[in-house]
C-alpha cells in the first residue's frame, strides 16, 4: 500500500484545507483529524465535469460522520442533487444524477431495467468473462503497471456493450471520462476539448441510432434502443435526454469502476496470504470486494444543495448552501467500523458501507462494478500463482473524487 | 406490538418486537439484521428483499407494480417474494414469518 507515512496536519486544520494534491493521495488521516470537531463550511471544491480554473466552486459544509453522511443521504427532499454549478459551466449536464424527485424516479425507472441482477447475470456476465479472459492474455504476464490498460479498459468496454458503440471507441471513452471525472493531470484546454468530444461523439451516435430505427433497420438490444424506445412510448425522453443518459453512464461508470479494480490489486500485492485464501476459496471474492469498497471506495465525496434551513450535526445549514458528502470517511467512522483503517475480510455490518451511496440515489451500476471486480479477480487466480509488487505504487493527486492509483506496478506470475 | 418471526441470512431463527406503522425495512434494520436497504425505500435496490412464508403471503396484499417490476429482476426470487420497505406493519402482523433473501 502506498503512502503509509501518516502526515503531520497542522493544530489549525480547516476543512477548507481538504482541497489540497496530499489529501487527494491519502485523505484518511485527514477525515479522521476532523470527524470529530463540529461540522464546518468553506471547502471550495469542483463536481464532475467542471473545469478547476474556469469554473468557480461554491464553498460547502463537509459532512465526515457516518450518522450525518446517512442522514443527508437519506432526506433527498432536503438536500437536492440539483448541481447549479454543473449547469452554469460548459459541461453537459447529467441525467439522474442530477435530477430530483418527481423526474429522478421516472428517469430510474427507465435505466432500472438494464442495471437488474437478472440482466447483468445472463447479458453481461458471459460477455464480460470473455472479455477479462482476453485483456488479462494480452496484459497480465510478467510486470506491468495495473493502471495503465487493465484497470480502465474493462470498465470502458463494458460501458460499449451497454451503452451499444463500436468496442474499439473503449480507449476514447477512458480518456473523456478521466477527464469529466476531474481526478487526472489535465490541462483547461484539454479538458474542456474532451467534454466538447464526449458531448458530440453521443450525440452522432444516438442520431445515427434514430436514423436506423426510421428507416427500419434492425437494432441492437441495447441501452441506447431502450433509452429511444422509452421516448417512444411517450415516456418522455428528449433526444437530448437520450444524449445526456448516455455520457452520464460513461462518467459514472467507467473511471470509479478503474480505481476499483486497481484498489483491489493494491490489496492482494500486499497480501499474499489473501491471494492464497481467494484461490482456494472463491466464495470469498465477494466479501473482499466488499472491504475493498469500504475501506478503499473510489468515490470520495458528492455534493448536495440544501432546500431550506436544516440543523445537521448541531451545524446551521441555510437554504441554498452547498453540502460536501463524505461517504469513503463515513466508511472509516470508527463509530460504525471497528478498526476502520484495517483490511479485515468477513468484518460485522458490511451493509453499512456506503461506497455506492445511500437513498434513492444509490448507484444503479454497482451490480455491474461488483460483476467486473468479481471476473477480474477470478481470472487472475485462474491464471497466476501469485501477484507481487514490481515498483513504487503512487496514488493519483489531481482532484478529489477519486482515491485510487495512477500507477500499479505488479508482476503477474503464471 | 406485534411480533415478528425471522430467519436470517445465516439461518438462524430470530423474533424481534416491532412497532406498528414502520416498514418491515426498516424493522429489519433497525434490529441489524444484515439487511442494507441502500436505497432507503423506494423500490430501487431490492436489497431488503425477503421471502414470506407462505400462510402469510395473501394476508399482505398483493406487490405494487413499481415492487413487482423489481422483483422480477432480481435472481433469489420466489412466489412469496417481496420488499420490506412496501410491507408497512400493523398489529395484525403479529406472528409475520419471514427469511431474509440472499444477496443478489
Amino acid at each position: 500500500m502506498p503512502e503509509t507515512i501518516a502526515p503531520v496536519i497542522p493544530d489549525d486544520f480547516k476543512s477548507k484545507d481538504l482541497y489540497s494534491p496530499d489529501v487527494f493521495a491519502n485523505p484518511y488521516p485527514y477525515y479522521e483529524h476532523m470527524r470529530d470537531k463540529p461540522i464546518q463550511y468553506g471547502l471550495e471544491d469542483y463536481p464532475p465535469g467542471t473545469i478547476p480554473g474556469v469554473d468557480t466552486p461554491f464553498p460547502a459544509w463537509v459532512v465526515l460522520k457516518h450518522a450525518e453522511v446517512a442522514e443527508v443521504s437519506k432526506k433527498a427532499s432536503v438536500f437536492s442533487s440539483r448541481d447549479i454549478m454543473q449547469e452554469e459551466s460548459a459541461a453537459p449536464t447529467l441525467m439522474l444524477v442530477n435530477h430530483d424527485d418527481p423526474r429522478h424516479a421516472e428517469l430510474r425507472k427507465i435505466a432500472q431495467l438494464a442495471f437488474t441482477p437478472k440482466r447483468v447475470m445472463t447479458d453481461i456476465a458471459p460477455w464480460m468473462e470473455t472479455t477479462v479472459g482476453a485483456q488479462l492474455e494480452k496484459y497480465a504476464d510478467g510486470q506491468v503497471d495495473f493502471m495503465a490498460d487493465l484497470a480502465p479498459n474493462l470498465p470502458a468496454l463494458v460501458m460499449t456493450k451497454l451503452i451499444g458503440t463500436p468496442e474499439k471507441d473503449h480507449v476514447l471513452l477512458r480518456r473523456w471520462a478521466n477527464a469529466f471525472m476531474v481526478t487526472s493531470d489535465f490541462t483547461i484546454e484539454e479538458r474542456q476539448q474532451c467534454n466538447v468530444d464526449l458531448f458530440l461523439y453521443y450525440t452522432a451516435a444516438v442520431e445515427e441510432r434514430y436514423a436506423d430505427i426510421a428507416a427500419g433497420k434492425p437494432v441492437p438490444d441495447d441501452l441506447m434502443s431502450a433509452f429511444i424506445r422509452t421516448e417512444s412510448e411517450g415516456n418522455s425522453l428528449s433526444k437530448d435526454e437520450v444524449v445526456r443518459f448516455c455520457l452520464t453512464l460513461v462518467v459514472a461508470g467507467a473511471e470509479t469502476t478503474g480505481y476499483l479494480l486497481g484498489n483491489l490489486i493494491d490489496v492482494l500485492v500486499d497480501r499474499p496470504d489473501l491471494f492464497s485464501l481467494l484461490k482456494e476459496d472463491r466464495a470469498q471474492i465477494r466479501g473482499f470486494i466488499e472491504e475493498s469498497l469500504r475501506r478503499d471506495g473510489p468515490v470520495q465525496r458528492l455534493h448536495r444543495v440544501c432546500t431550506e434551513d436544516y440543523e445537521l450535526g448541531g451545524a446551521q445549514i441555510k437554504a441554498g448552501d452547498w453540502v460536501a458528502v463524505f461517504f469513503a470517511s463515513a466508511n472509516r467512522d470508527p463509530a460504525v467500523f471497528e478498526k476502520p483503517d484495517e483490511f479485515i475480510l468477513g468484518r460485522p455490518g458490511m451493509g453499512k458501507q456506503m461506497t455506492f451511496g445511500h437513498g434513492i440515489h444509490h448507484c444503479m451500476g454497482s451490480g455491474i462494478a461488483r460483476s467486473e471486480a468479481t471476473q477480474l479477480l477470478n481470472g487472475i487466480l485462474d491464471r497466476c500463482s501469485a501477484l507481487k509488487p514490481a515498483g513504487e505504487r503512487k496514488r493519483q493527486r489531481g482532484g478529489f473524487l477519486n482515491y485510487g492509483l495512477e500507477t500499479c506496478p505488479v508482476d503477474f506470475i503464471r | 406490538m406485534p411480533t415478528i418471526h425471522i430467519t436470517t441470512r445465516n439461518g438462524s431463527d430470530t423474533s424481534i418486537a416491532v412497532n406498528a406503522g414502520v416498514s418491515l425495512m426498516e424493522a429489519l434494520t433497525e434490529h441489524d439484521l444484515d439487511v442494507e436497504a441502500v436505497c432507503g425505500g423506494a423500490a430501487s435496490c431490492g436489497t431488503c428483499h425477503v421471502h414470506i412464508a407462505p400462510d402469510w403471503f395473501e394476508r399482505l396484499g398483493p406487490r405494487e407494480e413499481l415492487e413487482a417490476m423489481l422483483l422480477d429482476g432480481l435472481l433469489n426470487t420466489d412466489e412469496t417474494s417481496r420488499l420490506g420497505c412496501q410491507i408497512t406493519l400493523a398489529d395484525a402482523h403479529d406472528g409475520l414469518t419471514l427469511t431474509i433473501a440472499e444477496v443478489e
